[in-house]
């Protein structure tokens, strides 16, 4: 048994006592010659545990002993009592099912996993990752948020040189205005209204047939015109599906 | 079970006291962290705090449970532990803590109740008292003599076995085991008493059935 006090009986008794075994046999009462406590069988069973762990005082203790060299009754339960005591303090009486080990241990290993530095835990890793992409994303947004605040402010100027009175045409399907003729009108139903009144419905002028009044044709780049016109296609194509549009093309 | 023929070293017995055993050693370092370790620690016990919450239960997978959520929880508090106390003491306190709480979810208390009060009356008077020996501890190396002592225990009322166990088996003193128990110290004296006694005479009864008949003892003797 691991770290604890004796195991065995015997030293768990104070006095020094060789053994319970005996020959003069005499009953159950204490010799009053011998001892001076008139200590009788039913007292030693009573203390016997006690005396066992060492629990009774000095008299007491002198009284059972002798009581016990002269008793093989009482020898008889002392040394059954021992034998309980010391049989199940044993280790070997200490059994597990098999295979308890390794579950306790897999548990063990489970739900008492190695304690990592609180900056090394996968939730620490986290708090940067997550503050970089909130950054990183962030600097996307405005970026393009200006950007596209840029090209609008540049559109929104451009149409602002387009005569209000001029007459143009808006197809039904389309979200273009033209000036009548325009080859991106690609023969459309088409009514006619005011810039003024096209800008207000939500039209926007073609990049094409009102380019002049564009002021993105003047001083945007490059890029700024070839976007205009790729989405000025791009709205085309929209209207028209690709094979139409190449027809079209080709009249 | 082979696991139960393992001998134990005692990492709690320290002659030179100023160094740290290997134990104080390991309970320093699973407090500063190293839960790793932890395993390492508390696998000399690991059979105790079985039979400890076997003893409470009666019911090996429960006990099996309860074992292993004691350890859990010592893992959890180990670092409330203190150098005062006995680590093995502190694990079978919490081992039986935990046992008694499952057994008090589970109301597996109220049978075992009626007949723990009829027990309790009166003094214990031993039945056998035949002449005897000492039986050599070689005899546990016996299955069925291990066998045949633990159904002894079984057979004991809650009550006895529980002290039993935690003083004889488990090695609290008198004191632990009526603070891991809640029971008074005289309370535990008592049934103490009783148990001892008691399993003596299944222990001379066991004698009559031949449950040592292959142990070398004189020819007409009992081993007490």
């Amino acid at each position: 048994m691991v770290g604890h006090e004796n195991r065995d009986p015997s030293n768990r008794e104070s006095t020094n006592r060789e053994s319970t075994n005996h020959e003069s046999a005499h009953g159950e009462k204490m010799n009053p010659e011998m001892n001076q406590e008139n200590i009788g069988c039913e007292k030693i069973w009573h203390e016997i545990s006690n005396f066992l762990d060492g629990d009774v005082d000095a008299a007491l203790r002198s009284a059972m002993d002798q009581h016990f060299r002269t008793c093989p009754r009482c020898a008889s339960v002392l040394a059954g009592t021992k034998n309980v005591v010391r049989l199940y303090g044993d280790e070997r009486m200490m059994e597990a099912p098999a295979g308890f080990s390794k579950r306790l241990e897999k548990r063990l290993a489970r739900n008492a996993r190695p304690a990592r530095s609180r900056w090394l835990s996968m939730e620490a890793w986290l708090i940067p990752v997550a503050a970089l992409a909130l950054v990183v994303g962030g600097l996307h947004f405005a970026n393009s948020w200006a950007t596209q605040r840029a090209r609008r402010d540049l559109m929104a100027q451009a149409a602002k040189n387009i005569p209000p009175d001029m007459v143009v045409l808006v197809a039904a399907d389309s979200k273009i205005f033209h000036v009548a003729g325009c080859s991106f009108i690609h023969g459309k139903q088409v009514r006619s209204l005011t810039a003024k009144e096209a800008l207000k419905e939500g039209y926007a002028p073609c990049t094409r047939c009102l380019r002049k009044y564009l002021q993105t044709a003047k001083a945007g780049p490059a890029g700024s015109i070839v976007q205009d016109d790729d989405a000025h296609a791009d709205l085309e194509e929209e209207n028209n599906p690709p094979g139409q549009a190449a027809n079209l093309a080709a009249k | 079970m082979a696991e139960a023929n393992v001998v134990l070293n005692n990492p709690i017995s320290n002659p030179d006291q100023t160094r740290p055993t290997r134990e104080q050693d390991l309970i320093a370092r699973v407090q500063s962290g190293q839960n790793e370790l932890f395993y390492e620690l508390v696998q000399p016990y690991e059979r105790r705090v079985y039979a400890a919450a076997l003893a409470i239960l009666r019911n090996e997978t429960d006990a099996e449970d309860v074992a292993q959520e004691a350890m859990l929880k010592a893992f959890a508090n180990i670092r409330q532990f203190r150098a005062e106390s006995r680590f093995s003491t502190w694990l079978i306190q919490i081992t039986v803590n935990e046992a008694l709480m499952r057994r008090r979810r589970e109301r597996t208390v109220v049978m075992e109740g009626i007949d723990d009060r009829r027990e309790e009356e009166g003094d214990y008077t031993p039945r056998d008292f035949a002449d005897w020996r000492e039986i050599p501890s070689e005899a546990l190396e016996r299955k069925e003599v291990r066998q045949k002592l633990a159904q002894a225990l079984a057979s004991l009322d809650r009550k006895y076995r529980e002290v039993f166990v935690l003083r004889d088996m488990e090695q609290l003193n008198i004191q632990e085991t009526a603070e891991a128990l809640g029971i008074s110290v005289a309370s535990v004296k008592t049934r103490l008493l009783r148990a001892r006694l008691m399993l003596r005479d299944l222990l001379a009864g066991g004698w009559e059935q031949g449950w040592f008949s292959r142990l070398p003892f004189e020819k007409g003797s009992k081993p007490w």
